[in-house]
C-alpha cells in the first residue's frame, strides 16, 4: 500500500445557478493577462450542450485521455515514436476557433463618436489581433441551451439515447438543462502529465496538485491534446502552456481556491483524501463499468489504523490525516456512495467529483398536492426530464445502474425530510426506500445538513500545507524562500512575454 | 482554422475565382510589357552587344555609332539578316570589313527583318542620344581596348577580377587552378557548362539559363538563348572567348563581373562548344515541357492526398464544421 493525500474536491450539481461567478473569480486572478484571454481555467458548461472548447467530450477528435491497449492503457494522443515523430507539428491541437475568440470592445467610440442621431455603438475588436470582429462564439456561447438545434444536438453524450428519448429533451414542455461547472481535475492519472515530452508537468507529492513548470515548458503542447477535458491551454504570449493550479498560493494560506470561494450556490465542497497510489495502473485499467467502483475503492479510509501506519510511513503529516478524516469530499464519494467522477472512461481517475442533478423530476399535482412520487418510491426517476442514459454517459461511463443508485439516494433524503418537515408522506414509504438505499435517518440527517446548511469551514476542509517541510525537503534551509515571489518560483523573469 | 477548413467554410467562391485570374493577368501584362518594352533595344542587347558599341569604340566588331549614315540602309538590313550569305556571295565591302575585323566574319544571329530594321532605329536613336555610352552598360571592364586586336591577344587582363574602377574588389579568390588542368579538354567543359564543376570564381554555370541540344530536354533555362551553336555564332574560338571574358549582355553581366571566368575555364568551355556545332538546334520539347509540368502537377497531388492519408485522424475544425460558417 503506497497511501499518498490528494486534494479532492466535489460540486453538487443540484445547487449550481450558473451564474459563472466561479469563471469570473478565476479570470480575475489568474488569465487576465494577453496570451490567456481565451483561456478559463473555470468554465460552466450547460447540459445538454457542446462546452468549451466545442464538443470537447468527442475524443474520437480531440484524442485525449487514454484508451485501453493488452493488459493496461495508453494515451490517445501519443507515444514515444509518435510523439517523436509529430513534435513539430502535433496533429491533433484544438485552434482558436474550437475555443473562440476572444474579443473585447472599442469603448472610446461611445466617447469619440460626432454627434448624431443614433446612439453611438462600440465596435468588437479581437484581442488577438486587435482588428474589428464578428463575434460567432464565446466560451459559453450555448449557454441555457442557446443555439441549441445546432449545439445541443449535438451534444456527444446524448450517443446511446433512443430517439424518443432524444426528441423528448427538446420538446418544449420538457425542456430541460443543467449546469456543468468543471475545472481541472486534477488526476491521479493525469494524461497532460503523462505526454509532456520536456517534463514540465508534475503532480505534486504532498497534495496531488498537477502544475505545469514554466521554466521548463518548452511549448511542444501534447499536454493541450491529451488532456481529455481540454483543461491545458497555451498562451501564445509568452508560448507556454497553461493550467488551473487550484490556487494553490491560496490553500497554502489556508483559503480555499478562489472559484470555492466565491461559489453563490456554494456547491464546491474541498478536502483531503488519501488514496492508494499502487492501484492506479491496475485500476485505470479495469473494465469500463468498473471503473467508478474501482476509483471508490482506491480512496482510503482514514481512520483504519493500518492506512494511517501506511500513510505516516510515506512522509503524510498527522494534520493532514486528521484533516482526511472531516474531509467533506470523502464523505460524499466513499461513505455516502453520491459523488460520481466525470467521464471516468477517460481513465485519467479525476479527483473532482459531481453530485449528478436530481431535478427535475416530472410531478403532478394531486388533491392539491404537488406530487412526484405517485407510482412507487422512484417510479418518478424514469419519468425523469433528463433521461438516467444521459446522466451514465456524463459520470459513470455509461453504467445507469450507478447513477440511479446515487439519485435514488437523493431522492431518499429528500422524502425523509419531507415527511419529517411537511408531514405529508407516508412513514412507512420513507422506511422502504431508506431501507432500499441502504441509508438510516441518522446519515440522511448529515447528508442534508452538509447539503443545506454547511458552514465555510464545513465545505473547505483545507489540510496545512507544510509548506515548510516541502521547502525542507528540497532545498534543505526553509528560509531560502523567504521575501521570494512565491507564485510560480520564478527566480527570474521568464524569457518570452509577460 | 485549418486550410481544408477556410476552403470549405469561410472561402468565398468569387474570391477564389478573383484571385488566381488576377494574378495570372498582372502576370502576363507584366510579361507583354517586358516584350513590348523596346524591341529594337531588346534585339541589340541580346544579339549585338557582346561584339559591338555604340560609340564605345571597337570591339570584336566595329563601334556602330553613326553606322546609319555611314552606310546604306538596305545593305545594313540585308547584312544584319544574312551576313553569311553576302560574305559568301562576296559582296566587298563585306569582304573589306572581315578583313579589317581580323577575318572573324559577323555570324548569322537568326535576326529578321523587321528586327534588323527596329535594331538599326534603335542604333540610329542611341548615336544621335549621346556621344559616350553612359546608359548602355560598359562592354569591357577595362579602360576600352583600342582594337579588337588588343582586346583578343591580352584577354588575361579582363579575366582579372579586379580592374580598376568597374569591379570595387574581389572579396575572396580561390587559388587557380593547377596547370594539368589547362588544356582545352571537352569533358571538363561540358562538367563546367553543367555545373558538376564549378566555376573557380564562383560564377553560375551555363546550364542555369541556357540549353543546348547536347543536354536536351528539360535539361537547362530558357533565360538565355540556346548555345549549341554559340561557337560558329561568335565566329569561333577567337570570338567567343572575347564574349566570355567580357560577358556584356546586361543580364550575364550581372552575374559575371564579381566572379568572371578563367582563362583556362574559357578555353574548356570552347572546347566544349566546338563540339556542340555539329548538332542541330532543338526549340524547347513542348510535349516534354508539358509532361514536366504536369509530373509536377501530379506530383503535388499524389503528396497531398498522401498527407491527408497518413494525418487523416488529426484534429480539424470542429466547431466551424459545427455551424458550418
Ligand atoms: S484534468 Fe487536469 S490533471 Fe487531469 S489530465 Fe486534464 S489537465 Fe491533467
Ligand atoms: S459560482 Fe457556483 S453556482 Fe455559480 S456557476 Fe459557478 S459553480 Fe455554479
Amino acid at each position: 500500500m503506497d497511501v499518498r493525500a490528494q486534494v479532492s474536491m466535489m460540486f453538487h450539481l443540484d445547487k449550481c445557478i450558473g451564474c459563472h461567478t466561479c469563471s469570473v473569480a478565476c479570470k480575475n486572478i489568474w488569465t487576465d493577462r494577453q496570451g490567456t484571454e481565451y483561456m478559463w481555467w473555470n468554465n460552466v458548461e450547460t447540459k445538454p450542450g457542446t462546452g468549451y472548447p466545442t464538443k470537447w467530450e468527442d475524443q474520437e477528435k480531440y484524442k485525449g485521455g487514454w484508451e485501453p491497449k493488452e493488459q493496461t492503457i495508453k494515451l490517445r494522443a501519443t507515444d514515444k515514436f509518435r510523439g517523436l515523430a509529430n513534435i513539430f507539428h502535433q496533429p491533433h491541437l484544438p485552434t482558436i476557433d474550437d475555443y473562440y475568440e476572444p474579443w473585447t470592445y472599442k469603448y472610446s467610440d461611445l466617447f469619440d463618436a460626432p454627434a448624431g442621431d443614433d446612439q453611438p455603438t462600440a465596435r468588437p475588436i479581437s484581442l488577438i489581433t486587435g482588428e474589428n470582429m464578428d463575434i460567432n462564439a464565446g466560451p459559453n456561447w450555448d449557454d441555457d441551451l442557446s443555439g441549441s438545434t445546432v449545439y445541443a444536438n449535438n451534444d456527444p453524450n446524448l450517443e446511446n439515447l433512443s430517439d424518443g428519448e432524444k426528441q423528448a429533451l427538446f420538446e418544449i414542455e420538457r425542456l430541460v438543462f443543467f449546469y456543468l461547472p468543471r475545472i481541472c481535475n486534477h488526476c491521479l492519472n493525469p494524461a497532460c502529465v503523462a505526454s509532456c515530452p520536456s517534463g514540465a508537468l508534475y503532480k505534486r507529492g504532498e497534495d496531488g496538485i498537477v502544475l505545469l513548470d514554466q521554466n521548463v515548458c518548452r511549448a511542444w503542447r501534447f499536454c493541450v491534446s491529451a488532456c481529455p477535458y481540454k483543461k491545458t491551454y497555451f498562451n501564445w504570449k509568452t508560448g507556454k502552456s497553461e493550467k488551473c493550479i487550484l490556487c494553490f498560493p491560496r490553500l497554502e494560506t489556508g483559503q480555499p481556491p478562489a472559484c470555492f470561494h466565491s461559489c453563490v450556490g456554494r456547491i464546491r465542497y474541498l478536502g483531503v483524501v488519501l488514496y492508494d497510489a499502487d492501484k492506479i495502473e491496475e485500476y485505470a485499467s479495469a473494465p469500463k463499468e468498473d471503473l467508478v467502483r474501482l476509483q471508490r475503492e482506491m480512496i482510503l479510509d482514514p481512520s483504519d489504523p493500518e492506512v494511517i501506519k501506511q500513510a505516516e510511513k510515506n512522509g503524510v503529516h498527522f494534520s493532514v490525516i486528521e484533516s482526511a478524516k472531516k474531509s467533506p469530499v470523502y464523505k460524499f464519494v466513499k461513505e455516502w456512495g453520491m459523488a460520481l467522477p466525470l467521464h471516468p472512461e477517460y481513465r485519467t481517475l479525476p479527483m473532482l467529483f459531481y453530485i449528478p442533478p436530481l431535478l427535475p423530476v416530472l410531478g403532478h399535482v394531486e388533491n392539491g398536492v404537488y406530487n412526484v412520487d405517485a407510482e412507487g418510491y422512484f417510479g418518478s426517476l424514469d419519468k425523469a426530464r433528463v433521461p438516467m442514459q444521459y446522466l451514465a454517459n456524463l459520470f459513470t461511463a455509461g453504467n445507469e445502474e450507478q447513477v440511479r443508485t446515487v439519485l435514488e439516494k437523493l431522492l431518499a433524503v429528500r422524502m425523509y425530510k419531507r415527511s419529517e418537515q411537511v408531514d405529508d408522506i407516508k412513514p412507512s414509504l420513507v422506511e422502504d426506500m431508506l431501507k432500499k438505499t441502504g441509508l438510516t435517518p441518522e446519515t440522511c440527517e448529515e447528508i442534508y445538513r452538509l447539503t443545506s446548511l454547511p458552514t465555510f469551514d464545513e465545505r473547505f476542509v483545507i489540510p496545512p500545507m507544510h509548506r515548510e517541510y516541502a521547502a525542507e525537503l528540497m532545498a534543505g534551509d526553509p528560509y531560502l524562500f523567504k521575501a521570494e515571489a512565491g507564485v510560480g518560483g520564478f527566480k527570474d523573469r521568464p524569457d518570452r512575454g509577460l | 482554422m485549418t486550410i481544408s477548413g477556410f476552403l470549405r467554410f469561410r472561402a468565398k467562391v468569387p474570391k477564389m475565382v478573383f484571385l488566381p485570374i488576377g494574378s495570372l493577368m498582372i502576370w502576363l501584362l507584366c510579361l507583354s510589357h517586358s516584350v513590348q518594352a523596346s524591341e529594337g533595344e531588346q534585339a541589340y542587347q541580346l544579339k549585338c552587344m557582346a561584339c559591338h558599341t555604340i560609340g564605345g569604340g571597337k570591339l570584336v566588331g566595329p563601334d556602330l555609332k553613326g553606322v546609319n549614315a555611314l552606310r546604306d540602309h538596305d545593305w545594313l538590313v540585308r547584312w544584319t539578316v544574312a551576313p553569311d550569305k553576302m560574305l559568301a556571295e562576296g559582296d566587298a565591302l563585306a569582304k573589306q570589313l572581315l578583313q579589317e575585323y581580323n577575318n572573324i566574319p559577323m555570324p548569322n544571329l537568326g535576326v529578321s527583318e523587321a528586327e534588323a530594321k527596329s535594331i538599326l532605329a534603335y542604333i540610329e536613336a542611341k548615336s544621335g542620344e549621346v556621344s559616350e555610352p553612359t546608359t548602355s552598360p560598359q562592354p569591357v571592364p577595362t579602360s576600352s581596348p583600342e582594337s579588337g586586336d588588343e582586346l583578343v591577344t591580352k584577354p588575361t587582363t579582363l579575366s582579372k577580377p579586379a580592374s580598376a574602377g568597374q569591379v570595387k574588389e574581389a572579396p575572396w579568390k580561390k587559388p587557380v587552378l593547377t596547370s594539368s588542368d589547362d588544356t582545352p579538354n571537352f569533358d571538363i567543359g561540358r562538367a563546367l557548362y553543367l555545373g558538376q564543376r564549378s566555376f573557380t570564381n564562383g560564377g553560375t554555370a551555363c546550364i542555369t539559363c541556357h540549353r543546348n541540344t547536347d543536354i536536351g530536354g528539360l535539361g537547362g533555362g530558357t533565360l538565355g538563348p540556346d548555345l549549341t551553336k554559340v561557337y560558329s555564332r561568335y565566329g569561333g574560338n577567337i570570338g567567343l572567348t572575347s564574349v566570355l571574358l567580357s560577358t556584356p549582355f546586361p543580364t550575364m553581366r550581372g552575374v559575371f563581373v564579381k566572379k568572371p571566368l578563367l582563362d583556362s575555364e574559357v578555353a574548356h568551355l570552347n572546347a566544349y562548344f566546338a563540339e556542340t556545332v555539329s548538332l542541330e538546334e532543338e526549340p524547347v520539347n513542348v510535349v516534354f515541357l508539358v509532361i514536366g509540368i504536369g509530373m509536377g502537377i501530379a506530383g503535388f497531388i499524389i503528396l497531398y492526398i498522401l498527407m491527408h492519408l497518413i494525418w487523416k485522424d488529426r484534429l480539424t475544425d470542429v466547431r466551424i464544421a459545427l455551424v458550418g460558417r
